[in-house]
């Protein structure tokens, strides 16, 4: 069932003990963290199928280098520094190949039924698919996966200034466009 | 027939002696051509080939399915195997056809041998097909056997992998629950877990789904073949 | 400080978080956990590589980097759904939908898919216990990516098989379960169809 709750901190010891070699404790980290990677995942490429191919490739990657991830470091957001990555990655390379057939890129509809809207995620996709990466990028990890600026900054290695604009930008758009949809549905 | 197959040949057999060297020619040659054709064709050694030939034909008139025998050459063939090894090869194949026959009796599918026939090949001892049968008496054991096959491959002890595939046989389970617990184990040693540990786990697995040993007695299954 | 919030970002943003359910897909994670455990540690060069997939980057040098680390990482790539060993009925955003073979209901086969990378081959064949092993009855299909694909029905239970590549060369399936055969002594490959 789908929540807006805040997500729950991993526990530190769980990345350090996967970093030991302890396999069963990167299969915990794996599920705590699949939900939001595959969400944020989800929003950024706009399709499932990449979602998941990216999601996946960014477990794979962590698993290897688990060496990397620093001690005193919070594993969420070096996991999407790397998952970030992937999902810019998979974007290119569908740029690239765009004559190929997707499934389709309805994204999933697991969510309730919009109470504002008939389309209202429809909606909202188009939206941040008309915005420019690094914007859709900050804005889904400071307001979904709610890292704070300076996680993010280490993330996509931006300065604090520059990474608020590109929030701000964000917000400005989906504002004033999906404040057109509310307003034509009412 | 076999004459005038082999005359026919004769002649592309000396430039199908490229088998050997530039295999890819060769096998695409094979297109356009039938299976009992394809094997001629691909081996360029007449006697290989008739020796081939009669296995097949031995086997046929002995009540055996030649389709799987014509795949064992194929398979040969494919693999690019001496002409040698193809022939004793579908002798095997027919062997064990044969085996399997005699053990998964009285009338067995064309799938049931050669599953049988597989679990023979993968070094399940005989004994264990005839308890597969006694546990599915008038069901097909494809899954069972294909199962059975698939575990001692994975490096599942033969004994530990009968005991639990019987048990779930006898308690109910559906050949696809059957399959799920080959594909589980199949994954869980991919994985790194012990094939023995695996099979452990999903047997209970699959046991959780399945009714009480008394319920599944009031459910044997009675001439149910699918 | 900027205050962006507001009630359509609010909005926004709680729709965004509700779009996906709060637990994980099991058969996603194990996919994950069977790729990770079963893709060989990356070599030291690829490590290298790796550590320069930083944001910091500039876009050029980031996108030769990504370039390269795809088709490195692509083509060392384990399993997938389920796979892997892959589930190989599972059908990922890539592939085109198959016109034909339909999974059959009438005689129990299965649509089952099958993949295999070989961007500079010329032709990649499907050969197993299913098609008596003949070359030109299930012929792969190239997708741009390099990535070569067919699906044909399979009937339930286990099946053994590989990949002819440029009619010469047989290839096992890195995404499947590996088995040597006991007559040819030639790696093959195994796929579990459990029906319907």
């Amino acid at each position: 069932m789908s929540s807006s709750s805040p997500t729950s901190p991993i526990d530190p010891s769980l990345p350090l003990r996967a970093k030991g070699g302890d396999r069963q404790a990167f299969a915990q980290l794996v599920e705590l963290c699949y939900p939001r990677s595959l969400r944020f995942a989800l929003h950024m490429v706009g399709n499932r199928e990449d979602a998941e191919e990216a999601v996946q490739d960014t477990f794979v990657r962590v698993y290897h280098h688990l060496g990397r991830f620093r001690d005193d470091g919070r594993f969420e957001p070096w996991l999407f520094r790397i998952l970030a990555n992937r999902c810019r990655t998979v974007s290119a390379k569908r740029r690239r190949h765009a004559e190929v057939i997707q499934y389709g890129d309805v994204p999933d509809h697991d969510a309730p039924t919009a109470v504002d809207g008939p389309d209202w995620m429809e909606e909202i996709h188009k939206v941040l698919a008309t915005l420019p990466v690094e914007q859709r990028e900050a804005f889904l990890l400071h307001h979904v996966e709610e890292l704070a600026y300076e996680e993010i900054a280490a993330v996509t290695g931006v300065k604090l200034s520059a990474l608020r604009m590109r929030v701000k930008r964000a917000c400005d758009v989906l504002r004033v466009r999906l404040a057109e949809v509310r307003r034509d549905d009412r | 027939m076999m004459s005038t197959i082999s005359s026919r040949l004769h002649a592309a057999g000396v430039a199908l002696v490229g088998l050997m060297c530039g295999a890819p020619l060769v096998v695409t040659a094979l297109h356009a051509q039938a299976p009992s054709q394809a094997i001629a064709l691909a081996i360029p050694d007449a006697k290989t080939r008739q020796a081939v030939e009669r296995e097949i034909a031995r086997a046929v008139s002995r009540g055996l399915p030649s389709a799987p025998l014509v795949a064992k050459a194929m398979e040969g063939i494919t693999k690019q195997a001496a002409p040698d090894r193809i022939r004793s090869a579908v002798a095997a194949q027919a062997q064990r056809l044969e085996q399997a026959r005699g053990l998964l009796g009285p009338t067995p599918s064309e799938a049931e041998l050669v599953s049988g026939a597989e679990a023979l090949a993968a070094g399940i001892p005989t004994a264990m097909l005839k308890q597969v049968r006694a546990a599915w008496p008038a069901q097909s054991v494809v899954m069972p056997l294909d199962v059975l096959t698939e575990l001692v491959a994975r490096g599942v002890p033969p004994k530990q992998a009968l005991e639990r595939v019987v048990t779930l046989m006898r308690r109910g389970a559906t050949p696809v629950q059957i399959a799920g617990l080959g594909a589980a184990v199949q994954a869980d040693v991919a994985a790194g877990l012990a094939p023995d540990a695996a099979l452990e786990v999903r047997a209970r697995g699959v046991m959780s789904l399945l009714p009480s040993p008394a319920a599944a007695a009031a459910l044997a299954p009675s001439g149910r073949r699918p | 400080m900027i205050d962006e919030r507001d009630v359509v970002i609010e909005a926004v943003r709680g729709r965004l978080r509700a779009s996906v359910a709060d637990e994980a897909d099991p058969r996603a994670v194990a996919r994950i956990l069977s790729a990770a455990f079963a893709a060989p540690a990356p070599s030291r060069w690829r490590r290298w590589l790796d550590a320069w997939h930083l944001p910091v980057m500039s876009r050029v040098g980031a996108a030769v980097v990504a370039m390269i680390a795809l088709a490195a990482g692509f083509l060392a790539r384990g399993v997938l759904p389920n796979r892997a060993p892959a589930d190989p009925m599972a059908v990922t955003g890539e592939f085109p939908i198959p016109v034909t073979p339909a999974s059959d209901p009438r005689s129990g086969a299965v649509a089952t898919q099958f993949v295999f990378e070989a961007p500079v081959a010329q032709s990649v064949a499907l050969v197993g216990d299913f098609n008596g092993w003949v070359p030109t009855a299930a012929p792969l299909v190239r997708l741009p990516s390099g990535v070569w694909t067919v699906t044909v029905p399979l009937m339930p239970g286990r099946h053994v098989y590989a990949f002819l590549v440029d009619g010469a060369r047989l290839e096992s399936d890195p995404r499947a379960a590996a088995v040597v055969d006991p007559d040819y002594g030639r790696p093959s490959s195994v796929v579990m169809v459990p029906g319907r």
